[in-house]
């Protein structure tokens, strides 16, 4: 089927199937690296580097079918630096020194950009549940959290 | 594999399309548990999806009691459930079982009516809808139905729906009174190894007024128990929690498996619902045991 939608700002128009994923679409059709699969064989074990956002709203692109984002807005990764300069999610991750090997840091940047559009602030229990959907196997989430936390404290809740 | 995809607008053209499909027609909703699945054999029969996104069901109302639309994501129904004190007592089971969920990724994406069409006593969200009495509304091409939740649970992914017919809406009374869920759970995303809900009522003296436990997570199917004599009329002390822990343990059949034993799941039921009645009765209003 036919669908519209817009990726990072741009409009979109392909044909996708029934059974097809929006993640399967994002990254073999749509060259969109950062969208990762991990866990996924059988079952989700909700690894969260799959994490996009529609229309703002974080959502794991591996569960959901590619149609249902025909006439919506998707966010990546890809989408948030401005003029080639890093989105302030990123800044604070690259100064707390918040990335190892890399693998969970967009759809941990994408959670918490979501956490901070909402009005997250930098309580580190709120940070702690909302990344809860999403792993990280080398930090110990210690800088993680710390950036999210930076990143809150310079935002004054919303960063755009 | 499904070869299309509808998406009705209107509820006739939904139950239309599922009788014209027939036995090959999968209902999607959030798609969690039908994306996870569709690798494994168990959808290769399915022919087409008919999807419930586009008939508005993702309401919640409050009027002579609470509707739920089937389509509600957990994540507004946390939300409106948690967004009065009233609400936060009577509903706490049902935000403490999409909260016990990790992650707000599934819990926008996976909904109500999914969670209980499922039909399986490891979804949290069912077994705490369990405990506030929840009925089912059902749309098909007779009309409307109601249902008792745990009548509609028949059985793993076999909920009672007949041909042509989809789930509308969750349906509760007031419930009043203070609820709680519980779970114990290996790591956040394992399913639990035992789970259980409780919803208290309490009279003016803080005695039990009426009671409804029920019980998830690894059984061979739900348990309700609805106004257990150990607990209505007694203003309860650990001494009534031990009672009900006993009476728990004799009514669960879990299963037996690599991650927990028959009996280490009985014991857990037990103290899962001990734990759910002590929070669900300070929630009512009680004092604390």
């Amino acid at each position: 089927m036919r669908v519209k939608f817009e990726l990072n700002g741009s409009a979109v128009e392909l044909d996708v199937e029934p059974w097809e994923s929006l993640f399967d679409v994002l990254r073999d059709k749509l060259g969109i690296r950062s969208v990762k699969t991990a866990l996924c064989e059988g079952s989700c074990s909700a690894c969260g580097a799959c994490t996009v956002l529609m229309d703002g709203r974080p959502i794991y692109s591996v569960m959901t079918p590619a149609y249902r984002a025909d006439g919506r807005s998707i966010t990546t990764l890809e989408g948030l630096s401005r003029g080639g300069e890093p989105h302030p999610l990123q800044s604070a991750f690259v100064e707390a020194g918040a990335v190892q090997c890399g693998f969970c840091t967009p759809g941990m940047i994408l959670m918490a950009k979501a956490f901070l559009d909402g009005g997250g602030g930098p309580d580190e229990r709120e940070i702690r549940e909302a990344i809860r959907g999403n792993l990280c196997r080398c930090t110990g989430y210690v800088k993680i959290i710390d950036a999210i936390r930076v990143a809150a404290e310079g935002s004054g809740g919303g960063v755009q | 594999m499904p070869s299309r995809v509808v998406i009705p607008r209107t509820p006739e053209e939904a139950i239309e399309r599922l009788e014209a499909l027939g036995g090959d027609a999968a209902i999607i909703a959030g798609g969690t548990m039908l994306f996870r699945l569709r690798n494994s054999g168990l959808l290769d029969h399915v022919g087409g999806l008919i999807d419930l996104s586009g008939l508005g069901l993702s309401y919640v109302k409050e009027g002579d009691g609470i509707s739920i639309g089937s389509y509600a994501s957990l994540s507004d129904v946390y939300r409106w459930a948690s967004s009065s004190a009233a609400r936060t007592r009577a509903l706490g089971a049902l935000a403490d079982a999409v909260m016990s969920m990790p992650g707000w990724q599934i819990r926008n994406m996976a909904t109500i009516g999914g969670s209980v069409s499922i039909s399986m006593p490891q979804s949290d969200v069912a077994t705490s809808l369990l405990a506030l009495g929840a009925r089912v509304r059902i749309s098909g091409p007779s009309g409307e139905r109601t249902v008792d939740l745990r009548d509609y649970m028949a059985g793993p992914l076999s909920p009672a729906l007949r041909t042509g017919e989809f789930v509308r809406e969750i349906v509760l009374g007031h419930p009043g009174g203070g609820s709680a869920h519980e779970k114990f759970v290996v790591s956040d995303i394992d399913h639990p190894i035992a789970s259980a809900s409780a919803h208290l009522a309490l009279a003016d003296d803080g005695a039990i007024s009426s009671a409804r436990i029920a019980l998830g997570g690894g059984l061979r199917r739900h348990v309700v128990l609805d106004s257990p004599r150990v607990l209505v009329g007694r203003i309860p002390d650990e001494g009534t929690l031990d009672e009900v822990y006993g009476a728990v343990r004799d009514s669960v059949d879990p299963v037996d498996d690599f991650s927990a034993s028959a009996d280490y799941r009985r014991h857990l039921a037990g103290t899962m619902a001990r734990r759910a009645i002590k929070r669900a009765y300070t929630r009512a209003g009680g004092s604390a045991i």
